[in-house]
């Protein structure tokens, strides 16, 4: 079950990458394309909302949760 | 081949600096933040943690450091992109400023868009900073000053003018073109807005520049285009670094400067500021026993290691060409800072800068002063 966390930003992304790595949550840096447009992101098995809280605490917004299944 | 020419760019650069470079090259060849492939993935994470080396560097979030391609881009992001946001506005600056400074802050004037003055550094800290209280005004919004003037290396109170700012909700941007790598300033210290080069003090390759802001003032964009961020939206992205990054940044330059960073911090800014000091001190005692020496420094000043200096009568554009000719490489001329060179009453020549670098050493001074000697008119 992969979820995929949207931030705001490459930047953001990559910051969120390194702190869940720092938390050891396994975080996968990773690009998607919808009809809003391209996003950067995390695809995580972990809990996506209990990382979204952790990263919101490190000042890193999540912009939206993808669920597996979401974007079929 | 001796070069003492550090303050416009340092050379040689660490071989660390210069191995990145080429690894960049090879192995990290995607564009950062754009692609979702492996090597743009692995681009973006040697970006993000410059990025991330840089803002700890400045303490600056990471998210609030944007890389430039200099110095003076920066400068231009930063005095252009808050005077944007404040609306028309007054604008205090100094007279050691460069012309990264004077000419973006002369072109919104032209413009309409500012009115500024230029507070006079006297002879003493306390002379400048009186100077800069005296010209704020009720439309004052922004102090934009060097912590070090690159002509002559004074050292100006930052710190200072930083809870005068602080006192009038006043951004204070300062220029660290001449300090970064050798005074450990950082945004903590109440610096609104920092603007720095890369190539210079941090030891890394040209073409790249960093600002850091607090994000207590808001900036917006000179330049607009692709961030690999909104990219259906037809506004700019509102926010750091995006909004100020467009288009391709320097990668290599970007993932080399880290190791330039490192350098410095495993050198200690201490230390480079200390060695290069004492060649400012060995040149400095050797030429003042020459009679037809002109040093610009005052006694109650305190320097960053350069020191601009003539010799009496001398065009200093034909001394550097003679220095050159003998294998030593200094700068004549105005060194793009008129206000400075106007404040010292160096003439019509200019002057020669001696800038040592921690490559430096005190053999290359004495080769200096025993070829400098020996100079004919």
């Amino acid at each position: 079950m992969k979820n995929f966390i949207i931030m705001k930003s490459s930047t953001q992304a990559m910051k969120a990458r390194h702190v869940a790595r720092s938390m050891k949550i396994n975080a996968v840096y990773t690009k998607r394309t919808d009809k809003n447009g391209c996003h950067f992101g995390l695809e995580t098995d972990y809990d996506a909302d209990r990382l979204c809280r952790m990263l919101s605490l490190h000042g890193i917004e999540c912009v939206k949760i993808i669920r597996t299944g979401d974007n079929r | 081949m001796i070069y003492f020419d550090n303050a416009a760019t340092t050379y040689p650069k660490p071989m660390t600096v210069v191995r990145e470079t080429e690894r960049a090259l090879l192995d990290y060849g995607a564009n950062p933040g754009r692609a979702g492939h492996r090597l743009s993935a692995l681009t973006s994470m040697k970006v993000y943690e410059t990025r991330e080396k840089c803002a700890a560097f400045f303490g600056a979030e990471t998210e609030n450091t944007v890389f430039t391609l200099n110095c003076t881009e920066a400068l231009n992001f930063a005095i252009k992109g808050v005077t944007e946001k404040t609306g028309f506005c007054h604008v205090i600056t100094t007279d050691l400023e460069h012309n990264s400074v004077i000419r973006p802050l002369e072109r919104l004037r032209q413009q309409h868009r500012i009115i500024y003055s230029i507070a006079r550094s006297g002879d003493s800290d306390g002379e400048l900073l009186s100077n800069i209280s005296s010209l704020i005004k009720s439309n004052t919004r922004v102090i934009v000053m060097t912590a070090g003037c690159n002509v002559d290396g004074r050292i100006t109170p930052v710190k200072r003018v930083a809870e005068l700012a602080k006192k009038h909700g006043i951004c204070l941007i300062v220029d660290m073109a001449q300090a970064s790598g050798i005074l450990s300033l950082t945004l903590k210290d109440g610096i609104s807005i920092i603007c720095a080069p890369g190539h210079k003090g941090l030891y890394g390759p040209m073409g790249t520049g960093i600002l850091c802001t607090d994000g207590k003032y808001p900036l917006s964009s000179l330049i607009e285009g692709g961030t690999g961020s909104q990219s259906l939206d037809i506004n700019q992205p509102s926010f750091l670094p995006d909004m100020l990054e467009s288009g391709t940044i320097n990668t290599s330059g970007v993932i080399a400067l880290s190791k330039g960073i490192d350098f410095v911090n495993s050198k200690g800014m201490d230390n480079i500021r200390s060695h290069e000091n004492a060649l400012c001190n060995l040149f400095i005692s050797k030429m003042s026993d020459k009679e037809n020496v002109i040093i610009y420094r005052s006694k109650g000043i305190s320097y960053l290691p350069v020191v601009a200096f003539n010799l009496k009568g001398e065009d200093s554009s034909r001394v550097a060409q003679y220095l050159s000719d003998r294998g030593i490489y200094l700068r004549a001329g105005f060194h793009c800072n008129f206000l400075a060179h106007r404040k010292l009453t160096t003439g019509t020549g200019g002057a020669l800068r001696f800038a040592p670098s921690v490559f430096n050493s005190k053999a290359d001074v004495l080769k200096l002063i025993t070829i400098i000697s020996d100079f004919k008119h």
